[in-house]
């Protein structure tokens, strides 16, 4: 089993490659420190810069050429994931396994998934929920799977790790997307806005693949299983993930000075050996231009 | 050089800027944050690289719908 990590620079914002360099890389390194292999999925862009993270291997793709607009940064986790052949788990950059909790999951069969975590009214709260539920009715008519949109209270699956053994279901999740993305980039009365950009990629990312993994009923497996004892144990305040040693950083916070100087910090605790990597970049960013 | 101290209210995440040339673009990268900018005014051509973001606020951002209590994600204070 091997695990991904994917990037896309859009529109050449290459203030994205600055922001997001020392993510990739002490989430990388994490993983290699568990002895697994990570390859890096990126544009030919970020390859300049990104080359000096120690990837067991990195592949340049082009995104352009799938009629997707740049609009939809979740296409950069699912053209990857249509191209893999092999047990495998897509891991955000955002996102620090300081503990090997996935293991032998899904290689050794017992699983045919595995996710982060169930988002719902429980797991999230009323406000965010109704969020979700307003922010994703737009796009219903769009998807061409046959779901009983009344069967569940809307449910997503949080893909911070999304990984699959079962190649056939990965497949027809990452078509689904692809078909839904392909849709919407299409239709000129799209308005694109914050809002439907947040419900696209909830629909498209999420709650599909929540739909599709039950419907059919695959083993999946969570990393943070929500107690349901506990009624206002909302995910954000849980200490699960906490005791387990998984850590996902939300939205813009990862940009914040404070929470960046953490991460750096860490990465020269436990890679000291990886301060050369850090100071590279600091001389490469200086290159880069608008 | 004259330091300009401006608060933007609204902005784009990329845009060209009145006046250029086409090739230079104002990157934002948080929209809700105010950004103090640094613009430097000269006739000549130079690299400005990119502008510094400073930020007062420790953890300035919040879980939606959850105002009174602050989170940055899941499992933060494995970074401590």
């Amino acid at each position: 089993m091997k695990y991904i990590h994917s990037l896309w620079l859009r529109n050449f914002n290459y203030q994205y490659l600055i922001d997001n360099f020392h993510l990739y890389l002490l989430s990388a390194l994490l993983i290699k420190k568990h002895g697994y292999e990570i390859e890096l999925f990126c544009d030919k862009e970020s390859f300049n810069f990104y080359k000096i993270i120690p990837y067991n291997k990195i592949n340049i793709i082009d995104y352009t050429v799938d009629e997707i607009s740049s609009n939809f940064w979740v296409w950069s986790k699912i053209k990857p994931q249509l191209m893999m052949n092999e047990t495998y788990v897509h891991i955000d950059a955002d996102v620090f396994l300081f503990n090997d909790i996935i293991g032998n999951k899904l290689s050794c069969g017992e699983y045919s998934a595995v996710v982060q975590s169930t988002e719902n009214k429980k797991t999230i709260g009323d406000g965010y929920y109704r969020c979700y539920v307003d922010a994703i009715n737009p796009f219903k008519k769009y998807i061409k799977y046959n779901i009983d949109w009344n069967k569940y209270e809307m449910q997503s699956y949080n893909c911070g790790v999304v990984g699959f053994s079962d190649m056939q279901i990965k497949n027809e999740y990452c078509c689904l997307v692809k078909n839904l993305l392909v849709e919407l980039s299409k239709d000129k009365t799209f308005k694109f806005n914050p809002d439907v950009h947040f419900g696209a990629h909830i629909m498209s990312e999420q709650t599909l693949l929540y739909y599709l993994l039950n419907n059919k009923k695959i083993k999946t497996h969570q990393i943070i299983e929500y107690d349901d004892s506990k009624e206002t144990d909302y995910i954000w305040k849980s200490k699960i993930p906490e005791n387990i040693g998984y850590c996902h950083m939300w939205s813009n916070s990862k940009y914040q000075y404070e929470v960046k100087n953490k991460i750096i910090n860490k990465i020269k605790k436990l890679f000291p050996e990886s301060i050369n990597v850090l100071n590279s970049f600091d001389n490469m960013k200086n290159k880069l231009k608008f | 050089m004259e330091v300009i101290k401006k608060t933007i209210l609204q902005a784009v995440t990329t845009g060209t800027t009145t006046g250029c040339t086409g090739s230079c673009r104002v990157i934002i990268p948080d929209l809700t944050k105010v950004y103090y900018i640094k613009v430097l005014l000269t006739q000549d051509t130079q690299d400005c690289g990119f502008f510094d973001v400073d930020t007062d606020e420790q953890y300035p951002y919040q879980y939606p719908y959850n105002n009174n209590e602050l989170y940055v994600g899941i499992g933060y204070q494995l970074l401590n």
